[in-house]
């Protein structure tokens, strides 16, 4: 047997038990769907930072300030990191717009987003610190729901993510891929796994941000670095999907490779530093199933779907351009006289067989995936999740190869 | 702070399920992938049953070959012996013992039908353009004998009077080295027209020209 092919049938073999092991998790625990009523109204911190998003900022401060939640329980700071554009004008004129909100902004040099939720985090003066990035808005009801669940060891509440309004081909992918992720997100958090509390609307207790000392400067993805250090401190986090952000996604391919990028080159780059959390008892399943598996992820992208994508699709496919340019593609002549020459013994029954069992399986996590956002599967097109099934993977494993291409180079990156 | 679980039985739930589901695959592949082998041999037999028959044929119309006119349903035979061939290879790989014993076979049919169309060519003033075209199934030697193989199977199908008898380089067989020599071939790929050697790859256009300037070409 060639090493591709027992490349392949390794991460198969992983694919297929962390697709198991998430399923089995849900059937056993469920999803979070339970409601709760908000009986007390604590003061809480909503930070933007804003850097070149004149476009997006106004949309995203004023979704705050719909927030159905007592104005004078409603600190709000946008902090403006040397934005080059007319960001600073455009929220100034919003700040005079409303002058009855509470609303600090601060001005300074560009010093990155950990470094600028830190400044509002000194600023801060509720009990919770909520981060919106300022191409994502937030629904009103966003508070009432998610303060709620707070108890003493829970240390973030995040909401459904959605991709705003989906135009182009590749943000209806990834409409898709954020209900997928944010279902898996819920199943991960009933197990206490949740390894990213992302940008928009994560929702935080301010004493524990206090305790693990705030975001990390410079950092790629300092959204994962505070979670690994929140999990490092065995507090909670919760998912809820009953209440969504909106958030602004990449429409072009370039775009969307360089957002990848930067996520999976920082994810390793914590990986290594929080190295000794990866298969450690001490922190449960985190420690001994997620860190491993978002580890693997890597390997998993690239042999599985990259290499075999390669080897099956791509290749094949270029080849066949090839020879079709080589004749003109002049196909008259094959019409003529065509003949199929396919007999069943043509095909790889072991491959073929795992692919249906993927595309089962996949199925069926989109099919709950899309019942508990409450979505409709074709709401944008047809199209789009069959797609999504065939090829995101490549995508991922393309952008993983840039990463590795770039870490061999030495490249750094700021966000 | 909450309590740290390891969910142990689910881990192990999911490796019986996954490991369950990996064995049937694998098992599914084994199973099928012998039955293949069956429809090996059965290809093997065809094979000899068909170098006989043109053996005798070949005896036949030895004294009077212009009276014999089914070249083509010949043709269609070897055509679908090397459909079934090309479909062992991507299974069993081109290095499979058995693939090339069988390519060593299909190899001596082609000659031998090269050699009965060269024959009514001479004697009964018909018109068979023939290609003799030696490739190499390594795609590191040879990266352009995909591509080269295409555009002959095109003009195959555009001109009616052209064939296309195809050789693995590689192969060690007697007869196949004695051709070798007698075109002086040496890489692949390289292409034979009316006993002129042309190596490396040869565009559509220029194997048009050929074709066409060194004698008539039926649309």
């Amino acid at each position: 047997m060639e090493l591709l092919q027992i490349l392949v049938l390794v991460a198969f073999y992983l694919s297929l038990y962390f697709i198991t092991f998430w399923l089995l998790t849900f059937f056993e625990k469920g999803i979070l769907t339970e409601e709760k009523e908000l009986t007390h109204f604590p003061k809480v911190t909503v930070a933007l930072p804003v850097y070149n998003e004149e476009k997006n900022v106004a949309k995203s401060i004023l979704s705050v300030l719909a927030l159905d939640y007592p104005a004078n329980k409603l600190q709000i700071i946008v902090v403006n990191d040397g934005s080059k554009d007319n960001s600073l004008s455009v929220i100034k004129q919003l700040i005079k717009e409303h002058p009855q909100k509470n609303i600090l902004l601060i001005d300074q040099k560009n010093a990155g987003k950990g470094a600028v939720l830190n400044t509002a985090l000194r600023r801060a003066t509720g009990e919770y610190f909520v981060c919106l990035d300022s191409d994502s808005e937030i629904s009103s009801d966003a508070l009432k729901k998610m303060l709620p669940h707070f108890t003493d060891d829970v240390a973030v509440v995040l909401p459904l993510m959605k991709v705003r309004t989906p135009t182009t081909i590749l943000q209806k992918l990834q409409w898709c891929e954020y209900l997928l992720n944010f279902f898996y997100k819920s199943l991960m958090a009933a197990i206490n796994c949740v390894h990213v509390a992302p940008g928009p609307f994560s929702v935080y207790k301010k004493k524990i941000l206090k305790e693990v000392g705030g975001f990390a400067v410079d950092n790629l993805t300092e959204d994962f670095e505070i979670t690994l250090k929140i999990q490092k401190k065995h507090y909670k986090i919760i998912q809820l999907l009953n209440t969504t952000v909106y958030t602004g996604t990449p429409h072009t391919f370039k775009g969307i490779i360089k957002q990848r990028n930067r996520w999976y080159k920082g994810t390793l780059l914590n990986l290594f530093t929080y190295k000794n959390m990866i298969f450690n008892k001490k922190y449960g399943d985190f420690g001994l199933l997620q860190l491993p598996r978002v580890l693997l992820s890597g390997f998993l992208a690239v042999t599985f779907i990259g290499l075999t994508g390669w080897r099956f699709i791509l290749k094949p496919l270029l080849q066949r351009i090839n020879n079709w340019s080589s004749i003109n593609f002049d196909f008259s002549v094959f019409l003529k006289n065509l003949q199929f020459n396919f007999t069943w013994f043509d095909l790889n029954f072991t491959n073929l067989f795992f692919a249906i069992i993927s595309l089962i399986l996949s199925l069926t996590i989109i099919n709950y995936a899309y019942h508990y956002t409450k979505e409709k599967v074709f709401r944008y097109g047809f199209i789009s999740v069959p797609i999504y099934i065939l090829a995101y993977g490549l995508l991922a494993s393309f952008v993983w190869l840039t990463v590795f291409v770039d870490l061999i180079r030495g490249k750094r990156q700021r966000w | 702070m909450v309590e740290r679980v390891i969910s142990k039985k689910r881990y192990f739930i999911a490796f019986l399920l996954t490991t369950g589901i990996f064995v049937i695959g694998l098992l599914l592949g084994a199973v099928l992938t012998e039955s293949k082998f069956t429809e090996l041999k059965d290809l093997q037999q065809d094979l000899r049953i068909q170098l006989a028959s043109y053996d005798i044929q070949a005896l036949l119309v030895q004294e009077n070959p212009c009276k014999f006119k089914d070249v083509d349903g010949i043709v269609v035979e070897l055509g679908s012996l090397a459909n079934r061939l090309t479909a062992m290879e991507d299974q069993l790989g081109k290095q499979d013992p058995d693939v090339l014993k069988l390519k060593e076979y299909y190899s001596l049919l082609e000659l031998r039908h090269w050699l009965f169309l060269k024959k009514l060519n001479e004697q009964c003033g018909t018109d068979y353009r023939l290609l003799l075209y030696f490739y190499s199934s390594d795609e590191k030697t040879c990266p352009d004998c995909e591509s080269q193989g295409y555009i002959l199977s095109y003009l195959r199908a555009k001109y009616p009077n052209v064939r296309v008898y195809s050789f693995d380089a590689d192969l060690d067989d007697p007869a196949l080295n004695a051709l070798k020599s007698i075109y002086a071939v040496k890489t692949s790929p390289s292409i034979t027209l009316d006993d002129t050697l042309y190596t490396g790859f040869q565009s559509k256009e220029q194997l048009e020209t050929k074709l066409s300037t060194t004698r008539y070409l039926a649309k």
